[in-house]
């Protein structure tokens, strides 16, 4: 049976058992999650995973990924930090009947 | 639409199949209008030369800070004048002037001043346990609230 591949994009280990995805300012030594305060070093140590990658070019295979999670971020816009998360990216990496669930809520299914 | 968490779901709530635009911005300004404690800042206000004033840049779709605008809502009047802000409404160059001292990477950014003169500043979590401090709220209380911010519709 093939893997599951579930990723949090903008993620700070708030969900469990997914890859947490930030972007490149996470790599600030003054960067803090927002829900718990912690580094992304602290945050490691905690057992989560992360990759750090740009919002608008995810380094991720088109279809690859059968759920995507946003949770509070930027959605297609452009922030004081640059692109936030891209909905096109979102749309791309998901699989056929991937979810996309936005705020805890079931946003998208791609067809 | 009641509450900022209300205003957080907005693009969320659906009307049939269809996913609504995302409007949060346009409508933030009406939501502050329409609170008895909040005061909408714009870059030409002086800083108040008396007294104990918050100033709070939130993004609109951080469910984490339109929720604390809800619980400073709740909360008894202790005199602070509160100012709030939408994050993405400041050109990025202008941010440091509007809330010195703190880092630009986790909003919420506040800034607290007594008698027109900067006394704190933080942003992220700390700027968060500022806005706590400063308007009386049980930080466990607004933890709590931050941890069930995605489980409430």
């Amino acid at each position: 049976m093939a893997q599951h591949f579930v990723i949090n994009l903008g993620g700070e280990g708030e969900i469990a058992d997914v890859i947490n995805q930030q972007g490149p300012w996470a790599l600030d030594p003054n960067w803090r999650s927002s829900r718990q305060g912690k580094t992304l070093q602290e945050l490691v140590k905690d057992g989560h995973d992360f990759l750090i990658a740009p919002n608008d070019r995810l380094p991720l295979p088109d279809n690859s990924v059968d759920r995507v999670y946003t949770d509070s971020v930027p959605i297609d816009v452009t922030t004081w930090l640059g692109p936030g998360v891209q909905s096109s990216e979102i749309r791309r990496i998901l699989k056929s009947g991937g979810e996309w669930i936005r705020d805890g809520t079931l946003y998208y299914t791609k067809p | 639409m009641n509450t900022f968490h209300d205003l957080f779901r907005q693009p969320t709530r659906r009307v049939g199949s269809a996913s609504p635009p995302d409007r949060r911005r346009e409508l933030f300004p009406g939501f502050v209008e329409r609170s008895p404690k909040l005061h909408l800042w714009s870059a030409d206000q002086p800083i108040p030369a008396q007294g104990p004033r918050l100033l709070i840049g939130v993004a609109t779709w951080s469910g984490y800070d339109m929720n604390l605008l809800d619980l400073i809502e709740e909360a008894p009047d202790n005199g602070v004048r509160v100012d709030v802000f939408d994050v993405d409404s400041v050109p990025s160059a202008e941010l440091p002037r509007t809330i010195p001292n703190t880092s630009f990477l986790q909003t919420p950014f506040v800034g607290y001043w007594v008698d027109g003169k900067l006394a704190e500043s933080a942003s992220g979590f700390d700027g968060r346990k500022l806005v706590a401090r400063v308007c009386g709220l049980d930080l466990t209380e607004v933890e709590d609230r931050m941890n069930t911010v995605t489980s409430r519709v």
